[in-house]
């Protein structure tokens, strides 16, 4: 009896000892699989974060409007830090994901207020002596930038709405951030983007008009009445459609004989590639992991007076090709 | 007293072995990995290079060979450069753009046979580890790319004449030098190292959801 008392004692230790190491197997594996390496990167980068923000509390008040603009406004990009923190301490990545591209994206037009020690003129480029082949070239990629500019303030308008109904305020934010002299995210940006796609309208007013006095949200819902009056977009796209009927293929870009014309703004024209060209510059499309995403746009307000006379070029080609 | 711990023991070993799976939850399946295989596209010799970035390649370089390896030594010094020297030569990065396409089609030749391999032993992981790094290599020049309004259907040869277009046209302008105040100039760095660090993260964040799929293709 005493020596069955004793296997089976023995038995209970190894069964014990089985159960714990299978435990320390899983946890092995577990911590191998789980979330390992981007907890490292998430551990630097706050470490990273933390430490410029150090820096930049320690550095000794300027007297310049642009410093002092610099200042308020990382301070106005810590609370949204913080909350890019705390959603990835809760495991929401996506939240996580959608308010540092927020911050990306604000981080650039806050750096805009910086000076380059080097700037790039292209307002000395003759434009007319550019190869017929090549200025087509240029023309189209810029207007490929545009679009890609397009897509992502949509995709960031549509983010800060996710992100409102978590917690934080993003057009409050950017409404701060434009009242403190960066030119950000704005009224005109955000109506732009509710009149071309009316299902986002009510989410977006419904978080715009928690972050934003009243008076500020009327003058947001006049700014989109007025964008859905001038309806860029609609207008933009019959002519396209117009034209496209009649076998052309038009687009919102002007002609090279456009733009060689005399009607021309070449002044416009050449701010609007200078502009595109420091975008390039500060952007990293050339680093070793190839972050391209941030890098090039196009202005637009730069380029309205030629949008316009391609729109009316457009309009009058389909009208002569279609006179009914 | 043995049966509370029985449970314990096992309610543990349950929650690591479920959380275990769950990582693995997300695992793309099969086709996904051989879609991902198929966009590396099939190594194809370009028939036609800018006139600058033959000027480039010297006299002597005719064959694809010595091009793409001039090329790669080119463009990685360029990558390497700092902002500063970015600003002096505006068209540096666009033409190491360029020269990224060669780069990416030398490493399709070189592996061409690998790839070969891998499709026709997948589900076996022959050769996983060189198929991840190509996969990778292979969304940098979707993401470069994507930034001057092409993709992954537009040939080599159009990508490197778009980059060096405008390369060209971005040396057309004239570089000028302005005195920047001190101050501004430690913010401009520290805006820098900010931007960085926030944008490296976030990219970290995004390749999370493709960790799976180079797990599924690379591990045994």
């Amino acid at each position: 009896m005493k020596t069955i008392n004793l296997i089976y004692k023995k038995l209970s230790g190894i069964k014990q000892f089985i159960y714990l190491s299978l435990v320390i197997f899983f946890s092995i594996l577990n911590s191998l699989y789980g979330a390992d390496d981007l907890e490292k990167q998430y551990k630097d980068f706050t470490k990273e974060t933390d430490k410029i923000s150090k820096q930049f509390n320690s550095l000794p008040p300027d007297t310049s409007v642009e410093s002092t603009i610099i200042d308020e406004a990382i301070r106005e990009m810590d609370k949204v830090l913080e909350f890019a923190n705390q959603s990835y301490r809760e495991n929401k990545a996506e939240i996580t994901e959608m308010t540092l591209t927020y911050i990306d994206r604000s981080l650039a037009d806050i750096s805009k207020l910086t000076s380059k020690e080097y700037s790039n003129d292209l307002s000395v480029i003759d434009m007319t002596n550019l190869p017929k082949e090549d200025f087509q070239e240029i023309m189209e990629i810029s207007k490929q930038m545009k679009d890609n500019k397009k897509e992502k303030m949509v995709s960031l308008v549509e983010s800060m709405t996710a992100i409102e109904k978590e917690g934080i305020n993003l057009f409050q934010v950017s409404k701060n951030l434009n009242e403190l002299g960066v030119d950000t995210l704005n009224f005109e940006d955000i109506a732009k983007v509710v009149s071309e796609n009316s299902s986002l309208k009510e989410d977006v007013l419904n978080a715009a008009k928690k972050g934003i006095s009243e008076k500020d949200y009327a003058k947001q819902l006049e700014t989109i009445a007025e964008a859905e009056r001038f309806g860029i977009a609609e207008s933009t796209a019959k002519v396209a459609a117009a034209a496209a009927s009649q076998g052309l293929t038009k687009d919102a870009m002007p002609t090279l004989e456009t733009m060689q014309s005399e009607l021309f703004d070449a002044t416009a024209h050449n701010a609007a590639m200078a502009e595109m060209a420091a975008e390039i510059a500060s952007g990293d499309i050339g680093s070793d992991n190839a972050k391209a995403e941030a890098a090039a746009s196009y202005s637009e307000s730069d380029r309205d007076d030629q949008k316009a006379k391609s729109d009316a070029d457009a309009e009058s080609t389909a009208t002569e090709a279609d006179p009914g | 007293m043995f049966k509370i711990k029985k449970f314990l023991a096992i309610s543990t070993l349950v929650f690591f072995a479920t959380s275990y799976v769950s990582s693995f939850s997300a695992i793309k399946e099969s086709l996904t990995v051989k879609q991902e295989v198929k966009m590396l596209g099939v190594f194809s010799e370009p028939k036609v290079y800018p006139v600058g970035m033959i000027e480039s390649f010297g006299k002597g370089c005719k064959k694809f060979f010595c091009r793409a390896q001039k090329a790669t030594k080119k463009m990685s010094i360029v990558f390497n450069r700092g902002s500063e020297y970015h600003q002096r030569h505006p068209g540096a990065q666009l033409y190491a753009l360029a020269q990224f396409e060669l780069y990416y089609l030398q490493q399709l030749k070189k592996n061409e046979k690998k790839i070969q391999k891998f499709i026709a032993a997948w589900p076996d992981k022959k050769h996983g580890k060189t198929i991840v790094s190509l996969i990778k290599l292979n969304k940098s020049r979707e993401k470069m790319r994507k930034a001057l309004g092409m993709d992954l259907n537009t040939s080599a040869e159009e990508a490197m004449k778009r980059y060096w277009i405008m390369g060209d046209f971005l040396e057309k302008g004239e570089i000028k030098k302005q005195k920047i105040n001190r101050d501004i100039k430690k913010r401009e760095k520290l805006l820098a190292k900010y931007k960085k660090a926030v944008s490296i993260f976030n990219s970290a964040l995004k390749d999370k959801e493709y960790e799976n799929l180079y797990d599924e293709i690379q591990k045994k």
